[in-house]
């Protein structure tokens, strides 16, 4: 037995209708897209006037001015399981100091303190405002302090980045769980884009 | 459609989690799991030759301050006996009923081996990193009032023993409830100087707590190992671990870890007030004077009663002690129903941290009630000691008191309880004075100027005239008169003595006693110091009392007065004297705002009159603002004391500023799998603030908590009773949970456990 089947040609406005569905769909897709990107890069300003420093960091992340011991420190709170942070410190520095000594005085304190800690690389930098500087990288275990939990050790691996201006070094660190390091670098990529100071 | 449906479940089950009336009013003030939290296990360690880290000592100890203060007895912390070490490592407890987890490293930062305790502090972690105080918040205990403590008050005890049930476990932190079954009395201390009790406490539980219904630590369980670790039966009073000299092979040549018997008193908290105020404040006492501690002896020289070695002589009981140590009455039996009775008895070659014990037979049989097990002498090297038993009854029978240092059997005395009182002579309540104008004893006690002239008085009852009594004086040890005579004074009433020495040969300042006896019975006796000058009707020994915050070459300099700022490093308190023999037992106490701080008796060992001694408090660093009061005594007796202010005379409030709130904790897991997620972090906003308010902003967080591999969170910071807050729980690939509202009820006594699920996003 023999089938034939004959479609009937679509009308013009059948055409369209199907058109139009395309293009919504794209639409949506795009909409969606793009409300996503700004959900994921959107940024809160940062002003500390006294510092002289504004910046723009992850919405959704924990910011925290640490008076002496940091300007901005800001943390995303949904990082499993190390929260990656960036921090920016003003550390006093004398007239001869290079960002190098700042690197030797950061490695000294950081072994003392860090568990594990190893420097990694030093290699001279350029920030996006055009200052430049030396950046190094490093990695140690993080331990939670509270010895009640029952943690295990975490490789973080980390990026000091020091530039000088008047007076002071401007130390600007990125630290991540080693494995999303360089996922989750295009958070401090875009810090150090709308930094100034 | 099921997302949604799984939040708002989530949702719903926080809120089923917050905390509910009945569970507060519900929960007993005591919480034990707290209390298990706080204490931890304390082992002593150190680097053999070979690079190998070997265990010497093991006990428990008591966390007493969020920034990592722990309470313990002095023979587990201290590299003494057979615990040599070079490093205290504190194991926490992590997990209730688990072993214990070596996390950080201690030092001692206070210490009296006499009364057996130590503070230490938390230093380092394990992996050598310096710890960061403030940022430590441990669990910890307050102290409570011992002096409170009443017979057959329900105690718990807690402290690292192995569980009854299975003897090849580990260690676990063991609760164990028993009553206080009697109070033992001791010179110095007095009368509540132990707390005994009947609980069966294994000997690692020494170090740990005892803790009141309030949860308040009350005494610290203590004993000490049976022997110093080199004598026989050696493999029963310790336990050999290891291989420590690298020799491959496990014998006598290897440390042996000290096991002690078991505990049956307490040493009351009260004796640890002062050491954990100086660890707090970070000072340090120390004294002009310095006299070298008596040679440590063999057991075969305390065996043989050798030369130089301690000894114990001249036992007798007495049924009551007065003010300054001395018997009331000498007793040779006792009758039915009496619930106070000491054994007196002189020591000399002591040193502080010797092992003595005291083992009490009835009628033949150990009666551990009025016995003290091993403990750590504190009395110097010689005097006149007691101990006893007071506020229990004593039974019928035949007592054997026996006196042991570091094992050795040294001295015995018997005594008859029962019977009616027995209407015999009697002699009692010496006491030494100066006479005024009308011949009346004033300024009595057991200090007198030096002169020329001895006056006292007794009690006497039921005596009959005609009997024979007879007065011995003694100076140093030395009989120096001797009195017979015989009674012609009626039956009862009071008696003076005098005693005198020619001018051209007069009394020298030192050590007197008056033994009275009744035909050859010794029925009175008293030990007495002559130190000082008669100024009026006074005994003045110590003069011109001042402060300084320094000192050159013995000249007060620097801030001289008794108003300081508070940017100075030392305090001297300089003083001048008269007529102290060397050897008088001389004590000096410090207090800051009448909080006990330091108090040591040691030997006077300057020249008998002089000028320019000091004692002094060394801070760490800047001495902490307060009134810091100095008092001299001599054989026990205040003879001089002046109060210095630091900055606003206060301490800082800061020291006196306790934990108030409810610790919140629990475990996020992941609603398919039900298991913990790693991670997580735990926002609680402060009351100000609420969830749509929340800026990401630290200034409006109240605390953050990350969970462990388990899921498990506890928050550092305490939730304050009364208040709300709201709550952030975010984790990658999951929905976060917000809720406001968390409230803590007023009468909420916590731990708060939360248990919530999230779902996957």
């Amino acid at each position: 037995m023999r089938i034939e089947e004959y479609a009937a040609p679509l009308s013009i406005r059948q055409r369209l209708a199907s058109y139009l569905v395309i293009v919504a769909a794209l639409v949506a897709v795009l909409y969606g897209f793009n409300y996503r990107e700004g959900i994921v890069s959107a940024t809160f300003p940062f002003i500390n006037r006294e510092a002289g420093i504004t910046a723009r960091y992850p919405a959704r992340w924990l910011l925290e001015e640490g008076g002496s011991r940091f300007v901005l420190r800001a943390q995303d709170p949904a990082a499993l399981p190390f929260k990656t942070t960036i921090r920016l410190q003003l550390i006093p520095i004398g007239s001869g100091a290079r960002p190098a000594d700042i690197l030797d005085l950061l490695d000294v304190d950081r072994a003392s303190r860090l568990p594990a800690y190893r420097s990694l690389s030093r290699t001279p930098t350029t920030l996006p405002g055009g200052q430049r500087g030396q950046q190094m990288i490093y990695a140690y275990a993080f331990i939670d302090p509270n010895p009640f939990l029952q943690a295990e050790p975490i490789t973080v691996r980390a990026l000091d980045l020091v530039v000088l201006r008047a007076g002071q070094a401007v130390v600007i660190t990125y630290e991540a769980k080693s494995d999303v390091f360089e996922k989750h670098q295009h958070y401090f990529d875009a810090f150090l884009r709308s930094l100034t100071f | 459609m099921l997302k949604p449906f799984r939040a708002v479940l989530a949702l719903m089950l926080f809120c089923l989690s917050l905390p509910q009336p009945t569970r507060s009013t519900a929960q007993s003030l005591l919480d034990l799991e707290q209390l298990q939290r706080a204490t931890v296990q304390i082992t002593q360690v150190f680097t053999n030759a070979v690079g190998q880290t070997v265990i010497s000592c093991i006990g428990s100890g008591t966390i007493v301050s969020a920034d990592g203060l722990i309470l313990t007895n002095a023979h587990v912390a201290l590299p003494i006996a057979g615990c040599r070490s070079d490093r205290i490592v504190i194991a926490l407890t992590v997990r209730i009923g688990e072993a214990p987890v070596p996390k950080y490293y201690a030092e001692v930062l206070s210490a009296n081996t006499g009364w057996d305790l130590a503070v230490l502090q938390v230093t380092r972690t394990l992996d050598d990193r310096p710890v960061d105080r403030s940022a430590l918040l441990l669990p910890f205990v307050e102290l409570g009032n011992s002096d409170d403590v009443t017979l057959d008050q329900t105690v718990e005890f807690i402290g690292y023993a192995v569980p009854e049930r299975d003897e090849t476990a580990s260690s676990t932190a063991r609760v164990v409830r028993g009553t206080i079954s009697g109070f033992t009395a001791e010179a110095r201390v007095g009368d509540r100087a132990w707390l005994k009790t009947r609980a069966a406490l294994p000997g690692s539980m020494s170090g740990g707590g005892a803790y009141n219904t309030e949860g308040r630590l009350i005494g610290i369980p203590t004993v000490e190992p049976a022997s110093s670790g080199v004598f026989e039966n050696v493999d029963q009073t310790c336990r050999r671990i290891q291989d420590s000299n690298g020799d491959e092979r496990v014998d006598e040549n290897d440390v042996c870890v000290p096991i002690s018997g078991f505990v049956n008193a307490l040493r009351p908290s009260r004796l640890a007030r002062g050491l954990i105020l100086a660890a707090q404040l970070e000072i340090t006492p120390v004294s002009q004077q310095s006299a070298p501690e008596p040679q440590a002896r063999s057991l075969e020289e305390i065996a043989q009663n050798a030369p130089g070695a301690p000894q114990f002589r001249r036992l007798f009981f007495a049924s009551g002690v007065d003010l300054s140590g001395n018997p009331t009455k000498v007793i040779t039996a006792a009758p039915s129903g009496i619930n106070s009775l000491y054994l007196f008895f002189d020591y000399a070659n002591m040193r502080d941290g010797i092992i003595y014990e005291l083992r009490v037979l009835r009628d033949s049989v150990l009666d551990p009630t009025f016995s003290l097990a091993p403990a750590t002498w504190s009395g110097g090297r010689s005097g006149l000691w007691y101990i006893g038993s007071t506020a229990q009854i004593y039974p019928n029978g035949e007592y054997e008191f026996i006196l042991f240092i570091e094992g050795v059997r040294i001295a015995n005395a018997r005594i008859t309880v029962g019977g009616v009182a027995l209407q015999t002579p009697e002699f009692a309540n010496i006491l030494f004075g100066v006479q005024d104008l009308n011949l009346q004893l004033v300024n009595t006690g057991n200090i007198l100027p030096v002169s020329n002239i001895i006056n006292a008085e007794f009690v006497y009852n039921n005596m009959q005239d005609g009997k024979t009594w007879r007065q011995f004086w003694y100076y140093e040890d030395l009989r120096i008169s001797e009195v017979n005579d015989v009674w012609s004074g009626g039956s009862n009433g009071k008696r003076s003595l005098t005693a005198s020495a020619p001018v051209d040969n007069p009394l020298q300042p030192g050590r007197y006693r008056l033994e009275l006896y009744i035909e050859d019975q010794l029925a009175a006796t008293s030990d007495f110091v002559m130190a000082g000058g008669q100024v009026d009707l006074r005994t003045e020994v110590f003069t011109d009392l001042t402060f300084a915050s320094e000192l050159n070459n013995g000249v007060p300099s620097g801030v001289i007065g008794v108003t300081f700022p508070n940017t100075i490093t030392d305090l001297y308190a300089i003083f001048n004297w008269r007529d102290i023999a060397p050897g008088t037992p001389f004590t000096w106490r410090w207090t800051v705002d009448n909080n006990p701080l330091f108090e040591v008796t040691q030997p006077w060992t300057n020249p008998t009159t002089g000028n320019g001694a000091w004692l002094r408090l060394r801070p760490n660093q800047l001495l902490p603002e307060g009134s810091y009061k100095i008092e001299l005594l001599v054989a026990g007796v205040v003879k001089g004391s002046a109060t210095a202010r630091v900055g606003i005379g206060q301490l800082p409030i800061r020291l006196f500023v306790r934990a108030e709130g409810v610790l919140v904790q629990g475990q996020i897991v992941d609603a398919e799998t039900n298991i913990g997620i790693a991670g997580v972090t735990v926002i609680f906003l402060k009351p100000l603030f609420d969830v749509a308010d929340f800026t990401w902003q630290m200034t409006e967080v109240h605390d953050v908590a990350f969970t462990d591999l388990n899921g498990r969170f506890a928050l550092s910071r305490l939730l304050t009773r009364g208040e709300s807050y709201s709550v952030i729980i975010s984790a990658q690939g999951y929905l976060p949970v917000t809720a406001d509202g968390f409230r803590i009820l007023r009468d909420e006594t916590g731990p708060i456990e939360l248990r919530l699920e999230l779902n996957r996003d």
